[in-house]
């Protein structure tokens, strides 16, 4: 053991390992508070739908049930989930409500509010309401989704929220004068970042001071802050969220979700502290989930196997709505799809589509990790084809391909701006 | 997931149990080790207005071997047929199928009469009831009765029993020295249901043929099924890897699956010719 | 109804419903809150606790059939002045990150150990297979327990166990 310096280069056990050992870790959960209630919250069990009519006299009427909130309780404009991540213009129309006001989305969007003495009867109460929903053609898939003949926002006409294009040097005149040229497509499945903790809120509203308390929150506390105290009409100064022990976030917990407005609402609605916790069926369909995508893509190559060119399009789910991270998915993909390799000539379109399922924007590392892998995979599908020449693919070095992405316009440089973000977010999403 | 609201009762004998069921007249539930019932409580996918607890009935708790067979009462838990060293002879196969169920903590509590009420088609307890002929000893308001396990599954989640009627105790029949036997299981991780399994067993008469061919499957329909046709693949003949191959493909062809998220009707009908086959391979060996 | 059991050694009573799992019952009206709620439908182990000696799935038990039953939680295993072996062994394999999945893993270990102080890697993964974890990938859990295993072999003292000595 070096001596040199007592912390750098030494083996340090962990202090937090004291109290989780011990049983001792104070998750949102473990927290209670005198006067607490309970939310749950009615979601949506259909997947695009207007909502016709919302009845709640029979769940308000169950004892031990305090309220019942929705959209026309919150008031006359019902706050948006933010933008986190490079907010454009073009993503406000498919901003989500934090409440769902005339139509659905997603199965999971949340409908109401129940508050309740216990945790059990506000989920009671949640079966004596009453939704009438005229289902609409729900948009299955990203072919479906083009079509358009199905549309989740009906004024902006399309559920196309963006276009990027990852370009560089000029992939057309390579293409057109490569040896060989291979075309593939790929896929990746949806994935979740499933911590083991659901997500979980308490918040208190001090009427006397007009301040909120909010434990529960994690990984962007100062932007959620910032966020939450426009919604409400607060200071900042009046707003304090504190990031507890946290059961894994893996990038997923800690974004700005529908119930961090809906909860600290409900607190200064009841002037009584609210307490929300995920559970496991709810976690599955409502915390974000990773973006499905589906490239189709071709590499050209000379004989001795360096790589001239990628092109094509790679298509991404960004779920219902622009959330927190709005079309981030699309672009990395798009920017990250040279991986490890040197490509000169890119031209790669990453549509970014709308469908109804829970907003997605999970961790970005993943989406570097499937862009590497797609290319990867292209240079091993040349180096798999037979007899036409002994490919020995290039030695990968580590540097991401300087690629722009700019929304329906192409840029030969990468912009700064892009690539700052792009390093908030690696940090984060290796926080376990 | 909060469990929905019901009364409890805890009764000490059996006809009180008895008699708390039958007044509900169909909205109350026996729960026993509570491993497949609270689960469906917590998806509120069962609403019964009382669950009775069958924990004080005192004798549901026995393992008996004797000449007649073994017998297990309801209340017996996986883990004490795990503990039970006399019934890696009185009754291997048993072991081994149940050696598949869940996990460490569900096995700590959960029952063989739960299990059989329960009537999950991917369960390994009615596929072994049903393999190996088993009798369901069942009381209720009208008395005590013994149904065949044949005609114990309906269907899914579904069985003969009357709300009414709790399962005592189930009694396999005698399990002959020399008999051959394969259990093989499929899921994805260890624990999970199974995607399918076979289980298999033969005697064989002085000429080394198989006789008494009993082969059953499991996750391959809304319960457990018995193969005739492969039996009769087996009966009177060598086991060989010739009447393998042919035990395979009957076994592919006498089973309709469905399509479900899992796995395609296709995979397991593939799935299960080839459990079939290596359990006959074990029992071989 | 009024349900009376012992936990951690201490004799509790209290007045619930009949549909409050033994989970929601130690974490919220004992308030111990060591037992962690993951799935609520008996997949993620994350509730386990040792109910007369076996480890089951907290989430899967009504408070009210703990009458009469000894109930040990991970507040049970430990004391406020030292680690356990097996919480020393955890911590120095590094075998948590987030803390969530721990308590279940500490528990069940625990019920494995005492009863199989021989219990070789293969069992230590069969065991743990009901406990899921999301951040360390298991290994690091496995090689813990297994380390641990000196502590529960017959010929320690019992007061080694609960981490009496230092």
């Amino acid at each position: 053991m070096r001596t040199v310096n007592s912390l750098i280069g030494s083996p340090i056990e962990r202090l937090e390992d004291l109290r989780f050992l011990r049983g001792r870790g104070q998750y949102v959960d473990d927290l209670a508070r005198k006067d607490m209630l309970h939310a749950a919250i009615l979601r949506s069990s259909v997947a695009h739908g207007r909502i016709r009519s919302i009845a709640v006299a029979a769940a308000r009427a169950l004892p031990g049930v305090h309220s019942v909130i929705t959209a026309k309780d919150i008031g006359n404009r019902v706050p948006r989930v933010p933008m986190r991540l490079q907010p454009l213009p073009d993503f406000e129309p498919f901003g989500q409500p934090v409440i769902a006001e005339t139509k659905v989305r997603y199965v999971g969007e949340a409908i109401a509010v129940v508050l309740a003495d216990t945790a059990s009867i506000a989920e009671d109460a949640l079966g004596l309401i009453e939704v009438e929903i005229e289902p609409l053609p729900a948009v299955a898939d990203r072919r479906a989704s083009a079509q358009d003949a199905s549309l989740l926002f009906e004024d902006k006409g399309t559920n196309l929220a963006i276009k990027f294009r990852a370009v560089r040097g000029d992939a057309a005149a390579a293409f057109a004068d490569a040896p060989y040229v291979r075309r593939e497509s790929f896929r990746t499945q949806r994935h979740m970042a499933l911590p083991l903790e659901p997500r979980g809120l308490l918040a208190e509203w001090d009427a006397a001071r007009g301040r909120l308390t909010l434990s529960g929150g994690a990984k962007v506390l100062f932007f959620n802050r910032r966020t939450l105290a426009k919604q409400m009409g607060l200071p900042e100064s009046a707003i304090e969220i504190v990031e507890n022990d946290v059961g894994g976030g893996f990038g997923a917990r800690g974004e700005f979700y529908p119930e961090d407005f809906l909860i600290p609402f409900a607190a200064r609605h009841t002037g009584r502290p609210v307490k929300w916790t995920e559970d496991r069926r709810e976690h599955l369909m409502c915390m974000n989930h990773a973006r499905e995508a589906e490239c189709d893509v071709e590499i050209a190559c000379r004989r001795d196997g360096t790589i001239l060119a990628l092109r094509g399009h790679a298509y991404v789910d960004v779920g219902a709505y622009m959330r927190t991270n709005g079309a981030v998915g699309a672009r990395n993909v798009a920017q990250f799809m040279s991986g490890p390799y040197r490509i000169p000539h890119i031209d790669i379109a990453g549509p970014a589509v709308s469908r109804p399922i829970s907003s997605a924007s999970a961790c970005s590392t993943w989406w570097r990790r499937i862009s590497g892998s797609i290319a990867s995979s292209s240079a091993a599908a040349i180096s798999s084809c037979s007899g036409r020449c002994r490919i020995r693919l290039p030695p990968s070095h580590p540097s991401r391909a300087k690629t722009s992405s700019t929304a329906a316009t192409t840029a030969p440089r990468s912009t700064a701006a892009s690539t700052r973000s792009s390093g908030r977010r690696s940090r984060s999403s290796r926080a376990s | 997931m909060k469990l929905p609201p019901f009364d409890y009762a805890c009764p000490t004998t059996l006809p009180e149990a008895v008699q708390l069921l039958a007044a509900r007249d169909g909205d109350a539930k026996a729960i026993a080790g509570g491993q497949s019932l609270v689960p469906m409580l917590a998806f509120r996918l069962a609403q019964p207005t009382l669950l009775v607890d069958l924990r004080k009935l005192a004798d549901l708790r026995g393992i008996k071997i004797s000449e007649k067979g073994v017998t297990l009462g309801a209340m017996v838990r996986w883990r004490d047929i795990e503990d039970d060293e006399r019934l890696d002879t009185a009754h291997p196969l048993l072991k081994a199928a149940i050696a598949h169920v869940a996990h460490y903590q569900v096995r700590n509590r959960g029952t063989v009469g739960g299990s059989l009420a329960h009537a999950d088609p991917a369960a390994e307890m009615p596929g072994i009831a049903l393999t190996c002929d088993a009798k369901i000893a069942v009381v209720g308001k009208s008395g005590a009765h013994v149904i065949q396990a044949a005609d114990f599954f309906q269907g899914a989640l579904t069985t003969a029993l009357t709300p009414d009627e709790i399962i005592v105790e189930i009694r396999l029949p005698p399990w002959p020295v020399g008999r051959r036997w394969g259990f093989e299981e499929f899921a994805r991780r260890r624990g999970d249901f199974a995607m399918a399994a076979a289980a298999v067993f033969y005697d064989q008469d002085e000429n080394g043929k198989a006789r008494n061919a009993h082969v059953g499957v499991i996750g391959v329909a809304d319960r457990p099924l018995r193969l005739p046709a492969v039996e009769g693949v087996l009966n009177g003949r060598a086991i060989d890897a010739a009447i393998i191959a042919k035990a395979e493909a009957a076994a592919s062809a006498a089973v309709d699956p469905q399509d479900d998220i899992h796995a395609s009707a296709a995979y397991r009908r593939a799935l299960v010719g080839t459990l079939v086959e290596r359990a006959l391979k074990r029992a071989a060996a | 109804m009024s349900v009376r059991f012992r936990v951690n050694g201490q004799e509790v009573e209290v007045e619930v419903e009949p549909r409050l799992t033994l989970a929601d019952c130690l974490r919220h009206h004992l308030r111990l809150t060591g037992t962690h709620v993951g799935c609520e439908h008996g997949v993620c182990g994350a509730c386990t606790v040792i109910v007369d000696g076996a480890a089951v799935r907290s989430c899967l038990m009504l408070a009210v059939q703990a009458e009469g039953s000894e109930v040990l939680t991970v507040e049970g295993l430990s004391n406020d002045a030292d680690l356990s072996p097996l919480q020393k062994s955890f911590r120095k394999h590094h075998a948590l990150q987030c803390g969530f999945c721990t308590p279940g893993m500490i528990t069940t270990a625990h019920a494995l150990l005492s009863e199989e102080p021989h219990c070789d890697a293969a069992r230590v993964r069969e065991v743990l297979s009901g406990n899921l974890c999301r951040c360390t990938g298991y290994i690091s859990i496995v090689e813990a327990v297994l380390d641990a295993r000196a502590a529960y072999q017959p010929k320690a003292s019992a007061s080694d166990r609960s981490g009496d000595r230092a």
